[in-house]
């Protein structure tokens, strides 16, 4: 039983990055209905101008996070304007998607050199403490990391919920023609909305990084797989359905693992495409009614 | 002189010359194309103008364009987007390898068995996934291809763990003739050429007609009489037998294969080819396949500024993708015709200012 706790704990980081993530991609798909697979390279940028900022310019930890996150919201921003906006709906966004992960993976060594990056941990060492008679340990930083996303997202949903951005983001999700005639400026909407993901994406990247120490390319992979996941699971009709999902795949790997190591991912998947073909809307997706 | 007669005789005038039917023959331009083909690998192996990277480039693109053209079928006829062809192909070509391991048979036959495989599979699937649409089908088949990618890596002797197949003979043609890695490049060719006919059987049959229609509106389709399970079973069972057709041409003719080459990244590549050709016709297709997969290889690569720094090759692919799905969301295709309705446009325009409007 303490084993399982343990093994819990560990994965918290995990779960922080992913619902960072998965949030980014929700945000996305709410507002611009593509299903952004750049999402993880774009947040590798982020990740890269962070380590870049440290190694090279001199800031701090801290100081090297923003920057990188707010090059992301930029680049985002940018992205929205110039790119997506331009493009009908329909399979042609989600390649210029692929497109852009195959852009910007070109270029990430173009501008950052081929020297590998590595970003510390904000905070050492390990808390110790008992629970109901188990002696448990959690990294500080994987408890910062978790803290620090769930006030990120905890702050998204109530600008969501109270602020006019939210409003305007969520009217734009729900009928985009609409709400442009009733004076939401969704254009504005959009590129806000990929630009607010993108930097959640870059958070998401420079935590995962402090905690595992590395910064390359493909860093994000497996994260991208399973945000999509989490984005099916809890399902995308809803705002917080995802990050619920991103608090469950983790969690439910950690389990998965402890039948069979080398099976975990697989079963996963399996169980996850039973579920899709069960209950296609997610956990806590309702059904859409089309009209013909 | 009857009126019938009349007509035979105006007939005869309007008939086009015999040439011109020729090249107007649905297959004249794939024919000029393969002879092209033919023509570059005969010029690698006898003279030696065409490089190895750029004869090999072609063998491995034609390869992907077969995969490329069943994905053709399945999302620009029946409009479903699969991230399964990866790993597909690499079912195939583990079959197919350990079969030319074991047997000693005419090519074909390893052909039919798996395409036997690909049908049942592409059943399979297809049922399995009836009932999801859009992300949720790019979903289940990311995690289908998930789990047959774990398979793959298992320690097992029939795709060789993670080091995968290697060794495989090149299989011999109708008992007689031995192959090499420069005759099977003409097997490719054939196979793909026969691909491309059958394809365009599809798409102009009644079958493609009722796939058109399921991906306009599935609810009307049904109106209208066309049983959706049959046709989304059929569209997965094309796509499925041509991907793992690919995979077969692919392990003879590069006689290994590595299980971490079938990835979702690949099937992600041979969608892109697709969307860049922008229509399920196989000239799109393979116009696409050959700027996704041949460009970098074959052209880019023989210009020294792209040899000296690799990275830009594929920062100017990246962009050359961003370009044309912006600028040309009907892909190829659609930008080819738009060239020739400018250059008509510009021909009466030219016409009119030098001999004035019409008379009539």
């Amino acid at each position: 039983m303490a084993n399982v706790l343990q093994l819990v704990l560990n994965s918290l980081f995990q779960v922080g990055v992913l619902a960072l993530t998965t949030m980014g991609m929700t945000l996305t798909f709410k507002t611009v209905s593509v299903a952004n697979f750049a999402q993880a390279i774009t947040s590798t940028v982020g990740a890269f101008m962070a380590a870049f900022l440290l190694r090279d310019a001199g800031f701090n930890a801290w100081t090297a996070t923003f920057g990188g996150v707010a090059v992301c919201f930029v680049l985002g921003y940018i992205i929205d304007n110039v790119i997506i906006r331009n493009i009908a709906g329909g399979s042609g966004r989600i390649m210029i998607t692929i497109g852009l992960i195959v852009l910007i993976t070109a270029a990430i060594p173009l501008v950052f050199g081929l020297i590998p990056f590595s970003f510390p941990r904000y905070y050492m060492g390990n808390l110790n403490f008992t629970f109901l008679g188990m002696e448990l340990y959690v990294s500080a930083n994987a408890l910062f990391v978790f803290g620090l996303s769930a006030a990120v997202l905890g702050i998204i949903f109530l600008a969501l919920r109270f602020t006019k951005w939210g409003l305007g983001v969520r009217s734009t999700a729900s009928n985009k023609v609409v709400a442009s005639m009733m004076g939401v400026n969704t254009d504005l909407m959009t590129a806000l909305s990929w630009g607010i993901s993108s930097a959640c994406g870059a958070l998401a990247a420079v935590l995962y990084a402090s905690q595992t120490s590395l910064v390359s390319i493909t860093m994000l992979g497996t994260v991208l797989a399973n945000s999509l996941l989490a984005f099916i699971v809890g399902g995308y009709n809803s705002f917080y359905g995802p990050s619920v999902g991103a608090a469950i795949i983790p969690i439910a790997l950690v389990f998965l693992g402890m039948i069979s190591g080398l099976w975990a991912t697989a079963l996963l998947y399996a169980i996850i495409m039973v579920l899709i073909l069960i209950k296609p809307t997610g956990l806590f997706g309702t059904k859409t009614v089309k009209k013909v | 002189m009857t009126l019938q007669n009349e007509y035979a005789e105006l007939a005869k005038a309007c008939k086009p010359h015999y040439l011109r039917r020729v090249a107007r023959h649905p297959f004249f331009g794939y024919i000029v194309l393969m002879v092209m083909l033919v023509v570059v690998q005969l010029l690698y192996m006898f003279t030696g103008l065409i490089s190895l990277t750029v004869s090999q480039a072609i063998n491995t693109t034609m390869i992907l364009a077969v995969a490329a053209l069943g994905v053709g079928i399945l999302l620009m006829m029946a409009g479903l987007m699969s991230f399964g062809t990866g790993a597909f192909m690499g079912l195939g070509t583990f079959i197919a390898g350990n079969l030319l391991k074991v047997f000693d048979l005419p090519f074909v036959f390893y052909l039919a068995a798996v395409a036997l495989a690909g049908v049942v599979i592409g059943v399979v699937v297809g049922v399995v996934s009836l009932r999801a649409k859009g992300i949720h089908l790019l979903i289940i088949t990311m995690a289908l291809s998930g789990i047959m990618g774990t398979m793959f890596v298992l320690p097992n002797t029939f795709t060789g763990g993670p080091s995968g197949l290697s060794g495989v003979p090149f299989p011999t043609l109708i008992f007689l003739f031995d192959t090499s890695r420069e005759t099977m490049y003409f097997v490719v060719l054939v196979v793909t050429f026969l691909l491309i006919a059958v394809t365009l059987n599809i798409i102009n049959s009644s079958i493609g007609r009722a796939m058109l229609g399921m991906s306009q509106s599935e609810s009307l389709a049904q109106a209208m009489g066309i049983y959706l399970l049959k046709y989304r079973v059929l569209a997965f069972v094309v796509a499925t037998v041509y991907s793992m057709l690919a995979g077969a041409l692919y392990v003879a003719s590069i006689s290994s294969s590595s299980p971490y080459t079938w990835t979702t990244a690949l099937s992600m590549n041979i969608l892109v080819a697709v969307i860049i050709g922008g229509t399920a016709k196989p000239a799109g297709v393979i116009a696409g396949s050959f700027i996704m997969f041949c460009l970098d290889l074959a052209i880019l690569k023989s210009i020294p500024f792209f040899v000296e720094n690799p990275t830009f090759s594929v920062f100017f692919m990246g962009i050359l993708i961003i370009l044309i799905v912006m600028k040309y969301p009907g892909g190829l295709m659609w930008m080819l015709a738009s060239l020739k309705y400018r250059l008509q446009t510009f021909r009466t325009m030219r016409r009119l200012k030098k001999y004035g409007p019409d008379e009539s």
